[in-house]
């Protein structure tokens, strides 16, 4: 059974298990390796899957903190809004 | 804008912390992405044992009138993509407001399990099918399967249902990497029995019914017939997983195959469903990104990573505080108590008045009592998951004496 895990970047579940059988193994190894949780998303959709997938391969428990942490900013935003470098809107 | 207290998220625990905060003369603002005030309340619709019908719409209203009688201001259709101490908040296209306290009550996310050809437009999340249907009042379709079964997929079942749609039956998600035991007919009766007693939906009660021992769940799994039970005109295929979603460019069919009653596949017997939609259920997950500043911990009970919290849900970070189902799943009713005690407990911190105090403490014991009296049941373990928060909690407490990086 094989399926989409990352849509942003089309990474393929078959794409993360082989990474992790080659020694990738942490989420931050697998997004290098595989460019999962790269896209413009950030992860919001397979970093959930990519925990279940690693834990899984590896026989072991889901680690105790978030594999990749999420970064700032949390959604799509605007190049304008970050240019405005916490100053007023219009 | 500089304010009190700044909210994120208008659900059922966002508004419930807003009204109360407004009430002991504070100023606060709620935020939410979203065009109207109530979150997931919006969408909720069931019939309740025992306080009759729960119209979500309806009491998002009532509870949006009564914040903005007491003076909450309301801040729709805005993203927060960071909150920085201090507390700033910087949303998307709009002016940063400035905050002494903030609390996030931004809910849980779906999780929602792959199944080949599940990217194909047609495919949707049930709480997105749930959305689209009672919200936006489009039906997703005019035949639809179901994947995954658990009290949102019967909710939405029915729902989908009301609208018009075609049910052709709610499966098994396919057994492999995403879904074990909630792939297997056995488990998933033993589990549905756990909500058998109160369950505020017709189908919970009769499919809960079922089992609620260990031996029935083995005979009901043996004898569940392989058609599928009809609840309603909806089939509850036990006995079959779908293993893919075919199209083109589009969702056109389903392939479902049969199972042995310990819910291993049997060999040819694939068979082809023509549908135009099917909508997954796999479960809810608190979404935490705009608290990952925090301190958090994995807690299977309560969905996975929460926030760490105290019980007057305080955060790691200073005047943060959260509540809601990101500090875990469960339904609205907790979520608002909740809310309450966080707003009770930012009032005493800022006041210190003892009588404020006496208020936290009974709080914390309604949330406790609304818990216990939940119909639905998200997470069946939640009451141990609490537990180990709190011992988390103190734990975290402790050690924070010791390196003096007491707060």
């Amino acid at each position: 059974m094989d399926c989409v895990i990352c849509r942003c970047e089309e990474v393929l579940l078959s794409d993360i298990v082989r990474a992790i059988e080659d020694g990738y193994t942490s989420h931050r190894e697998i997004k290098l390796k595989t460019r999962a949780g790269m896209g413009i998303c950030q992860g919001r959709t397979c970093r959930l899957l990519l925990d279940q997938v690693i834990a899984s391969v590896s026989q072991g428990p889901v680690p105790k903190t978030i594999g990749i942490a999420p970064n700032v900013p949390i959604r799509p935003i605007m190049l304008g809004d970050l240019a405005k470098g916490g100053g007023k809107a219009k | 804008m500089r304010m009190d207290v700044a909210i994120i998220g208008s659900g059922p625990a966002g508004i419930n912390a807003a009204i109360t905060l407004a009430k002991k003369q504070k100023s606060v603002v709620v935020i939410d992405e979203q065009g109207k005030v109530g979150g997931k309340l919006i969408g909720q619709l069931h019939e309740d044992p025992k306080d009759g019908w729960w119209i979500g719409k309806q009491i998002a209203e009532q509870m949006k009138r009564e914040a903005e009688q007491v003076g909450v201001i309301f801040l729709l259709q805005r993203e927060v993509w960071a909150i920085e101490p201090g507390w700033s908040i910087k949303m998307s296209g709009h002016e940063d407001i400035t905050a002494s306290y903030v609390i996030v009550a931004t809910g849980a996310q779906e999780n929602p399990t792959p199944v080949p050809g599940w990217t194909l437009p047609g495919t949707l999340a049930i709480g997105a099918a749930q959305v689209l249907n009672n919200y936006e009042r489009v039906r997703p379709g005019k035949r639809i399967a179901i994947i995954g079964v658990d009290p949102l997929a019967f909710t939405v079942a029915q729902e989908l249902k009301l609208a018009g749609a075609d049910i052709v039956g709610i499966y098994l998600p396919p057994e492999g990497l995403f879904a074990t035991e909630k792939a297997k007919p056995q488990s998933t009766i033993g589990y549905l029995s756990t909500m058998a007693h109160l369950a505020p939906n017709p189908w919970l009660r009769l499919a809960g019914s079922m089992a609620k021992h260990h031996f029935i769940q083995k005979m009901g799994s043996r004898f569940y017939p392989k058609a599928g039970m009809k609840v309603f005109g909806v089939p509850l295929r036990l006995r079959h997983s779908i293993i893919s979603i075919e199209g083109t460019d589009q969702v056109e069919a389903i392939t479902t195959v049969k199972l042995s009653s310990e819910g291993k596949a049997v060999k040819n017997s694939e068979e082809s469903i023509v549908v135009d939609a099917v909508c997954i259920s796999g479960g809810l997950v608190p979404l935490v990104e705009l608290a990952s500043s925090c301190k958090t911990v994995y807690i299977e009970e309560l969905g996975g990573y929460v926030p760490l919290h105290s019980p007057e849900m305080k955060t790691s970070k200073k005047n943060l505080y959260v509540c809601g189902n990101i500090t875990g799943v469960e339904g609205a009713k907790v979520a608002m108590e909740q809310g309450k005690l966080a707003a009770l407990s930012i009032v005493y911190k800022m006041t210190g008045d003892e009588q404020l105090r006496e208020e936290v403490r009974s709080q914390k014991e309604e949330v406790n009592r609304i818990r216990a009296e939940a119909t639905i049941t998200f997470m069946p373990e939640i009451m141990s998951g609490r537990k180990k928060m709190e011992q988390m909690w103190n734990e975290y407490v402790h050690e924070s004496r010791d390196t003096h990086d007491i707060r």
